[in-house]
């Protein structure tokens, strides 16, 4: 056995009446780890979460923390805190009352508890709020105060249920930032549910793409955004191109695919190309490059019209008509540089074979 | 589009009538229905307690304390006091300790099974009150439902005698105020979310400890205002007492009305009156005081 795992789902499976939520879950989660469930809504990430914390029975399947089988074992019996989504604060104690809960209900001394919770408050930056109530408070404090509350009982794993999803964007940001460093400083194994594609990739350690109660990819956030497996992963971390096609042909460590709309295009072999032939090449906006000549070449360059232009700030984004769909291309504006590219215009469209995906269709 | 500045939107519009005081009128029927019928007549009492009785319905204008020194030191009156103190202070536990699980149960159930819930608690207040007194003459009766029922099966030999006593006046009162305790419950309870007790499992306390420290702590003020709802209704309450009732352990409101309709002592009847107002209002106030910390972070 090397290192242990501080949680590890096997076949974990759970069903509401006549929906499968979670189909079959096999995962193990490192000591320390950042890890995050990511997901459309539905897709079974809130559930996985709730089962390993104890707040709902699993249909089939295990959960162990620290490899002690859990099933059965109530939440309060479970050596893990969970942040909700809208924080669950309770609203008729003070943010002293509400961090210090979880150390009262284990009966710690007092003396601990107060020194521990004032700890805790100024981890979080939240000194000199101690007697105010909940809504008394600002939703970022209320959030500050909610991964207070989890901390301070030392969980061997922390839950976070969606916990930014309620702050405006600015905050969001900062949040995430600060999460992700107390995460580190407490060095505690952390599973952040969450449908934020950006929290996930800028946060986490691993993540797990889930899609309708199964785990799609599990990859680092450079792996996942770089070499989705799938066609789901790559459309919703990120934004892809698809562009179906079929392969013709195998040379070294390249494909070739015949687009459905004219073209071929060559990608870089990545060592598990889908058999059939039937595939969608997925290329990212920020990896075609335009051009007004036409290239020589007879591969990787596709010829489509310019529909239409916008100024997004450091970028600007060109829905480019190719055959009969549109291609979406984002490229970085140059300071003081008008764009010199207008509606209904011919245009090359360039792409490195390194940056082409091809997935099953 | 210049016509948008120059026609604020309704709101707007309704907030200038008010700074403008322009529309106050709207108020004058309801201002004037309570001045007409709620703070002359009861101003009016106020002042009549006070005044000298002559006798045979003749009162003398006067200051005098008369009325409440009798009320409060003569020791029949201080019976009444006591006796319908102990019934309000009963109807108002039986209501709250019989009603929070049933209100937490309502609380937490969920589609059909709240909708008929809430229709058993509810359908009975659409019956008549003096109907629904009438209704337990025949459950409690001499020869009423119960009775015969025991008698018949041979578990008594003579018929109990449950009507024109305490308890049929428990019984009556309880009638009337448990819906409304019941519903006033049930209404704090459903704003109760439930994340906040799975957080409370969450972060280690047992069912129980959930159970205390985030439900029953949060319904306090639904508990609160239903027991002063069941406290000041029953101590003020007259058709049930003086139905259900014995003429031998009478209420205060029976004695209002004893003194002003038979008696004719107006300034006695009015002193009465004004003291059961008084205790009514410093059981509100004290109630008030004690819940202030509840109703602070309520309200925000």
């Amino acid at each position: 056995m090397a290192a242990m795992n501080d949680v590890e789902l096997i076949g974990l499976t759970k069903r509401f009446k006549d929906t499968v939520a979670v189909d079959d879950i096999n995962l193990e989660i490192k000591h320390g780890e950042f890890l995050f469930l990511l997901g459309p809504s539905g897709c079974g990430k809130t559930t996985t979460l709730r089962m390993i914390g104890g707040l709902e029975a699993p249909s089939a399947g295990t959960v162990k923390i620290k490899g002690q089988t859990v099933n059965g074992v109530p939440p309060e019996k479970r050596d893990t805190a969970t942040v909700f989504q809208r924080w669950a604060l309770f609203p008729h104690k003070t943010v002293t009352e509400n961090v210090g809960f979880g150390l009262k209900m284990k009966k710690k001394p007092r003396q601990d508890i107060v020194r521990k919770v004032r700890e805790c408050l100024e981890m979080v930056n939240l000194s000199g709020l101690e007697n105010r109530y909940p809504s008394q408070l600002s939703g970022g404090q209320k959030q500050r105060v909610a991964l207070a509350r989890a901390l301070v009982v030392e969980p061997a794993v922390l839950l976070l249920d969606e916990p930014l999803s309620a702050l405006d964007l600015k905050l969001r940001q900062q949040m995430r930032f600060e999460i992700k460093r107390i995460q580190k400083n407490v060095s505690v194994t952390t599973v952040f549910v969450t449908h934020d594609q950006t929290e996930a990739l800028a946060m986490a350690d691993r993540i797990v793409v889930m899609n309708e109660g199964r785990i799609e990819q599990i990859g680092s956030p450079h792996n996942i955004y770089f070499n989705p497996v799938s066609r789901f992963t790559s459309d919703f971390i990120g934004e892809t191109n698809f562009l179906p096609g079929c392969i013709a042909a195998q040379e070294g460590d390249t494909v070739v695919v015949e687009l459905n709309d004219g073209g071929r295009i060559r990608a870089q072999r990545t060592g598990d190309e889908p058999c059939p032939t039937d595939v969608v090449v997925g290329i990212r906006p920020e990896q075609i490059s335009l051009s007004h000549q036409a290239s020589t070449a007879t591969e990787n360059v596709l010829r489509g019209k310019v529909m239409d232009v916008t100024f997004m700030g450091s970028t600007q984004r060109f829905q480019v008509a190719f055959g009969d769909r549109m291609i979406v291309v984002e490229d970085v504006v140059g300071a003081g540089s008008e764009s010199c590219w207008h509606p209904t215009e011919d245009v090359y469209l360039e792409i490195q074979p390194g940056a082409c995906l091809v997935l099953p269709a | 589009m210049p016509t948008l500045n120059n026609h604020p939107g309704w709101a707007v519009q309704l907030k200038q009538v008010f700074q403008a005081r322009k529309f106050v009128w709207i108020f004058l029927p309801s201002v004037l229905m309570a001045l007409v019928f709620f703070f002359i007549p009861v101003f009016s009492l106020l002042r009549i307690s006070f005044y000298e009785n002559v006798g045979m319905g003749v009162y003398h204008p006067a200051l005098s304390l008369n009325g409440y020194i009798k009320f409060l030191t003569d020791p029949f009156y201080l019976r009444v006091i006591f006796f319908t103190l102990k019934i309000a202070v009963l109807v108002t536990s039986i209501s709250l300790v019989a009603g929070y699980p049933v209100a937490y149960y309502v609380s937490r159930a969920e589609g059909l099974k709240k909708i008929i819930c809430l229709l058993l608690i509810i359908v009975p207040l659409w019956t008549n009150l003096i109907v629904r007194i009438y209704g337990w003459f025949v459950i409690l009766g001499q020869k009423g439902l119960i009775n015969t029922l025991l008698l018949n099966i041979g578990l008594i030999d003579q018929p109990l005698s449950m009507i024109f006593q305490p308890l049929s006046v428990v019984i009556g009162l309880l009638d009337m105020v448990f819906p409304w305790v019941l519903l006033i419950m049930i209404s704090v309870m459903e704003g109760i979310d439930w994340s906040l007790i799975e957080a409370a499992r969450d972060l280690g306390a047992s069912r129980f400890q959930s159970f205390y420290e985030v439900t029953f702590k949060l319904s306090i003020p639904g508990v609160v205002v239903g027991g002063l709802f069941a406290f000041v209704w029953s101590m003020g309450e007259y058709a049930v007492p003086s139905l259900l009732g014995s003429s031998a352990q009478r209420t205060i409101s029976i004695e209002v009305a004893d003194q002003i309709l038979t008696v004719l002592n107006w300034p006695f009847g009015a002193s009465i009156a004004f003291t059961l107002f008084m205790i009514s209002v410093s059981v509100l106030f004290i109630s008030n005081r004690l819940t202030q910390k509840n109703a602070d972070y309520m309200i925000r």
